[in-house]
């Protein structure tokens, strides 16, 4: 069995096994089936990318002149039928970029370069980004026919067959996209994850989406012209062999699809999205194609100015995003500025480039992938129950949903929190960047204003005052909080087991032994727990609770929430906590000052490169 | 293993220093004050009370507050990289800040929050001290340097003076809880605090505040004359700005922070870059 798992058939079912369960998830199923397909295709492809090594997919120069013209085929309709939705949508700007897309890839068509035997290449960085799909994806697909259960009460208008296919193929192309080698093959697999995204994002068919669906489709567009432009540059067909301009151009590409400033603005619209869509396309899986790629460049980047500029663009989109982040109370959309902003993190580790920063970059996206599918999970949750997106809503999580507030807490405090890998990963982030004092200053800054954030939504979760419910309250079945449980105990294991990660996963890709922090966060880990250890010994002691203190003015003694009272009008009035958020125009004054910071930015890295 | 022993006298001393604190801003108001080591009964007695808990669950946070301090303290003193201390004294404080706002009195609410704007005025400045140290020594700590490091990093010197007095709650930096009794905030993110979670806080604060000593200290490495002085003269500033200046609200203050910490610490890096 194990030999069957270790050489290129793993591969193959890897990237077959969720493109099958797609097909399978189309049918119109029942509940309980939806959730035995996630379980069975989840430990199909688990043990696909655990249990063995894959290996490289090389084919007969034949057998790749057939997978050439089918990927032609394939790019030719897929650029049709964006056209067509361009049209259909009105779009200009969708149109320029399709008909931008389209002549460039004729143009290469034209030039007949030889396409690599190496189709699939399935080295220590695609198994890293393999076994983080594999095991995030599952728990999504899980929990996705319990979500609907409510979505579909608040949306009519979504069709779930195609909605289903979507979220189950897109894991199978990632798979692809990580081990193609390729690069039209990798073009086709770079533009199926946007055209998935335009779906899944339109899937609600309201007045928002439809607008962020289109935007998402146009700004991913620029981002494919880029990736073709650098395809043309490099002259050749290998993903292996790119360097100079064309890795500087594919890096532009990658910068999109991890939406950093100034192209930030569609994975914030992609929020309109169901649930299941933001917890595992536009967090966990499919935004990390574009760090992805910007990792398997770092080599080639790090001999140019691209790795700077690189550098600089990712840190100021982890400043910004988090500045952003601090100041919203939707939050779906604090969720995906925090995304953007450890997005950029990660594209600014793929710039610098050494081993240092590329193990905190791939550190990252383990720990970052789990921790915010959970959070996503939780929001989605929130949603379900108590009908509402708003930060808000969640004030006092814990009052009202215990085990989702819990489970809350725990995703929050895994993206920022000694002793969970993320700060472990970021602290090591910090000290590679230490080479240049701008990007040191941005990452500084960014992680003052993350810490900000952060504790805010944990304050919001925690706080033992609670809204009452609202009318139409509902509560997920106890079987939805499975996949939740599932990823709180992956960050719990991930950072229990960050030495053995870091030597079996992250050493291999950097080819060097990580830096010897590990053993003073071997050192941490103990304290902590020593810590925690003492705290359950303290905490046994149980007292009475008491009114809180609000200088007296409770007209009912309701213990642990906030009372009515008479205000100096004598009317009855409810006192209400909210937290701290900036006004609107100020959001939008700091947001275009960041969107054209990034704009600079970004011009400037393609400028520095010529 | 000196430092260890250091690690374990650290609390006491912190407390004792407290107690100085009291002593010497009584002296200032006309009063007589405490006795000095009034600080660690009133802890002790404190830590043996049962608390009236108007919010469950804000021992956890108390405790990850204290604990996260112990740690920094303890690596700060065991010569640990210091971007890891900051990122632990970091953690202390969005602790402090849970707690706070598990609380559900409006005073805990706000002073919880203004807790976080305090911890974005000070943890980039003491980041950026880290590479300043970095940028002398070659490596994260102190260890490496030959002469004492403030030749080379004099202007970080504001910026750790803010990060003093908002660890140690003065004014004008005392947004979040307030040490003197007549503010618009009660207790801030204390207020719905009591007994042992209280305790748990207090020791918290003596911890903090001594880090930012020790941070200060750790600029006249390796001049152990350096080291003291700067210690003291940032005591005594401390209590002295504390009693002088009046409170700001965070609009101020945290424009003010960044220029002086964030200005001059970037000023003082390029100034090192071009140097060399």
């Amino acid at each position: 069995m194990r030999g069957w798992f270790r050489d290129v058939r793993g591969l193959v079912l890897a990237i077959a096994a969720p493109l099958v369960a797609a097909a399978l998830a189309s049918l119109p199923l029942q509940r309980r089936a939806r959730v035995g397909l996630a379980l069975v295709t989840g430990a199909a492809v688990l043990a696909a990318v655990l249990l063995g090594t894959p290996t490289d997919l090389v084919l007969a120069p034949g057998a790749v002149q057939t997978v050439a013209s089918l990927e032609t085929v394939g790019d030719t309709a897929l650029l049709l039928y964006i056209v067509w939705v361009a049209v259909d949508r009105r779009s200009w700007l969708a149109g320029l970029t399709a008909a931008a897309n389209a002549a460039l890839f004729a143009w290469i068509t034209g030039q007949g370069m030889a396409h690599p035997t190496l189709v699939l290449h399935a080295d220590p960085l695609a198994r890293f980004f393999l076994i983080v799909i594999a095991l995030v994806a599952p728990a999504i697909w899980a929990w996705a026919p319990y979500y609907h259960e409510h979505y579909r009460k608040v949306t009519p208008a979504l069709r779930e067959q195609p909605y289903y296919f979507w979220l189950f193929a897109i894991v199978g192309v990632m798979a692809a996209l990580v081990t193609a080698n390729d690069l039209m093959d990798l073009y086709l697999l770079w533009e199926l994850t946007t055209l998935a995204s335009f779906l899944l994002i339109d899937s609600p068919r309201s007045g928002e989406a439809r607008a962020a669906s289109v935007q998402a489709l146009w700004m991913n567009g620029v981002g494919g012209a880029a990736f073709l432009a650098g395809v043309l540059v490099a002259g050749s067909l290998s993903l292996a062999q790119v360097g100079g301009l064309a890795a500087v151009l594919l890096a532009v590409a990658a910068a999109i699809k991890a939406a950093q400033l100034p192209f930030s603005r569609w994975l914030v619209g992609a929020m309109a999205a169901p649930g299941p869509v933001s917890a595992l396309l536009h967090s966990s899986t499919m935004v990390k194609a574009g760090v992805y790629l910007a990792l398997r460049l770092a080599p080639a980047l790090h001999q140019g100015p691209g790795g700077p500029a690189l550098a600089w663009l990712g840190a100021l989109t982890f400043l910004g995003a988090a500045w952003l982040a601090s100041g919203s109370r939707r939050t779906k959309e604090v969720l995906a500025y925090s995304t953007i902003s450890n997005l950029g993190l990660m594209l600014a580790m793929a710039g610098i480039g050494t081993t240092a920063a590329v193990t905190a970059a791939l550190a990252l996206v383990l720990f970052h992938a789990v921790g915010k599918a959970l959070l996503f999970l939780v929001a989605g949750g929130v949603e379900a129950d108590l009908g509402s997106r708003d930060l808000e809503a969640a004030g006092g999580l814990i009052e009202v949903r215990p085990e989702l507030g819990v489970l809350g807490i725990w995703g929050v405090v895994s993206l920022y929190m000694p002793p969970l890998g993320l700060l472990f990963a970021k602290w090591l982030a910090i000290e590679a960047s230490a080479a240049s004092l701008a990007v040191y200053a941005l990452l500084a800054v960014g992680s003052g204003l993350t810490g900000f954030f952060w504790t805010k939504v944990l304050g919001r979760f925690a706080c033992a005052a609670a809204a009452p419910e609202p009318e139409g309250a509902a509560r997920l079945p106890r079987a939805a909080y499975y996949p939740l449980r599932y990823l709180a105990a992956l960050v719990a294991a991930g950072s229990v087991a960050l030495l053995p990660i870091t030597t079996l996963l992250l050493d291999p890709v950097t080819g060097a032994k990580a830096p010897a922090m590990g053993v003073w966060y071997a050192a941490l880990l103990t304290a902590a727990a020593l810590g925690a250890l003492t705290y359950v010994l303290l905490a046994r002691r149980r007292s009475p609770r008491a009114l809180p203190y609000a200088s007296g003015i409770e007209a009912e003694e309701t213990p642990g929430a906030l009372g009515r009272f008479r205000s100096s009008a004598d009317q009855p009035a409810v006192a209400a906590l909210a937290g701290f958020y900036p006004s609107a125009a100020w959001e939008a004054a700091s947001e275009r000052v960041f969107l054209l910071a990034g704009a600079l930015s970004l011009v400037g890295m393609v400028v520095i490169a010529l | 293993m000196i430092w260890v022993l250091c690690w374990l006298l650290s609390l006491p001393v912190a407390g004792f220093l407290m107690g100085v604190d009291r002593r010497l801003t009584a002296r200032l108001q006309g009063r007589v004050g405490p006795p000095l080591w009034q600080s660690i009964w009133d802890a002790g007695k404190l830590l043996g009370k049962p608390a009236l808990r108007p919010a469950p669950r804000q021992a956890l946070w108390a405790a990850g507050y204290l604990g996260f301090l112990g740690l920094a303290v303890a690596c700060l003193l065991g010569g640990a990289d210091l971007v890891l201390v900051v990122l632990l004294l970091g953690m202390a404080t969005a602790s402090l800040a849970v707690a706070g706002f598990i609380g559900p009195s409006p005073f805990s609410q706000l002073g919880a929050q203004r807790q976080l704007f305090l911890g974005l005025i000070y943890e980039p400045v003491l980041l950026l001290l880290a590479l300043g140290v970095q940028r002398v020594t070659g490596g994260w700590t102190f260890a490496g340097a030959s002469l004492p490091l403030l030749y080379r990093l004099p202007l970080f010197l504001p910026g750790l003076l803010v990060a003093l007095l908002a660890a140690w709650r003065k004014s004008p930096f005392d947004l979040a809880s307030s040490e003197h009794a007549h503010q618009e905030l009660v207790a801030g993110l204390a207020t719905e605090m009591g007994g042992r979670v209280l305790g748990l806080v207090e020791l918290g604060h003596w911890w903090e505040m001594e880090l930012l000593l020790l941070l200060a200290a750790s600029l006249g490495y390796p001049s152990l004359g350096w080291a003291l002085g700067l210690a003291l003269a940032f005591f005594l500033l401390g209590i002295l700005l504390d009693n002088l200046l009046p409170r700001l609200t965070w609009r101020y203050l945290w424009p003010l922070g960044w220029a002086l910490g964030l200005g001059g610490g970037l000023l003082n890096l390029i100034w090192l870059g071009v140097s060399r």
